[in-house]
């Protein structure tokens, strides 16, 4: 990019397309050096390892940092190297030694970290992942970006039935204590289905919306209102209790 | 799907949501009348909202 002379640059419009570039193989790098810092380095530099053990683990290190180097160029190879023989070179160390109690549990949370730093295709930068190329002769739909509300209808299923799923750790009474669980469990199952149903219909594209002919919007069936006011009725019963009790 | 519908359909969703959480609660309580009634409650906003689901999604095809 050139400049007029005099002008400022600011330091965020040059980092821009350093970062750009270069992002995807630092974070899946920096992912690769944490985990072997976490568990393969303890069992190289272990007192009692073995030359097999220490040989194994620098080529895994070397194999988890190529890797990301190499990404962008030779994708397949890439995923040969980070995905395929930098954990088999890992394991291999790491089973030939003796390992401390609270390795195994700070191993999985690198490994999962790891794991999150090679989710996003490296071979693709990131601005060109928002480009969606229409074509409406095609017979496949592009990929494209869900609405928010789709993803947040889903996290609201997720959580109302992580709720209901701790609720039910709530009730200590042995004689309910099964049917709480149950209730909790069933619950749990049922809203994070709707959620995902709901999410489902409402990304959907506005050109794919149902409609009743002429551009009507698709009514809902009677079934449906006959629950409703046997809902009303339950809601009605249950405020009753409540004030009975007061 | 009409955002008249859409919003009927949330709304039931969050009240089985609620409905089942405060049924959970009631049974912790050792209220269990209520519990039955809220956990009904819920049920049947939860089969409202798949009725509703399903007549979009069949309206759909």
């Amino acid at each position: 990019m050139e400049t007029e002379p005099g002008s400022r640059v600011s330091l965020r419009t040059r980092l821009r397309p350093w970062l750009a570039r270069w992002s995807a193989p630092l974070r899946m790098g920096l992912g690769a050096l944490a985990v072997w810092i976490i568990t393969v380095a303890p069992v190289a530099g272990a007192s009692r390892a073995g030359i097999a053990e220490r040989v194994l683990s620098g080529l895994g290190l070397m194999a988890g940092l190529a890797a990301p180097a190499v990404a962008a160029r030779e994708p397949r190879w890439a995923r040969h190297l980070g995905l395929s023989v930098f954990p088999a070179l890992a394991l291999a160390a790491w089973v030939s030694s003796s390992l401390g109690p609270g390795l195994p549990r700070f191993g999985a949370l690198g490994w999962g970290l790891y794991a999150l730093g090679w989710w996003h295709p490296w071979s693709r930068p990131e601005a060109e992942m928002r480009r969606v190329d229409v074509r409406p002769a095609s017979p496949l739909e592009p990929r494209r970006r869900l609405p928010r509300a789709t993803f947040v209808i889903a996290a609201l299923g997720a959580c109302s039935a992580l709720s209901c799923l701790a609720l039910g750790w709530r009730v200590t009474d042995p004689e309910r204590a099964v049917l709480g669980q149950t209730l909790a469990v069933a619950a749990a199952i049922g809203l994070l289905g709707a959620g995902a149903s709901l999410a489902l219909i409402a990304g959907r594209l506005p050109e794919h919306q149902p409609t009743a002919g002429r551009g009507r919007p698709v009514g809902l069936p009677r079934a449906f209102f006959r629950s409703l006011i046997a809902l009303l009725a339950l809601v009605l019963a249950a405020v009753a209790l409540a004030l009975t009790r007061r | 799907m009409a955002p008249r519908t859409a919003a009927v359909l949330l709304a039931l969703f969050v009240l089985a949501g609620v409905a089942f959480a405060s049924g959970l609660w009631a049974l912790a309580q050792r209220d269990d009348w209520m519990a039955l009634a809220l956990a009904g409650v819920g049920a049947l906003a939860l089969r409202s909202v798949l009725l509703g689901v399903r007549a979009v999604e069949k309206g759909a095809r």
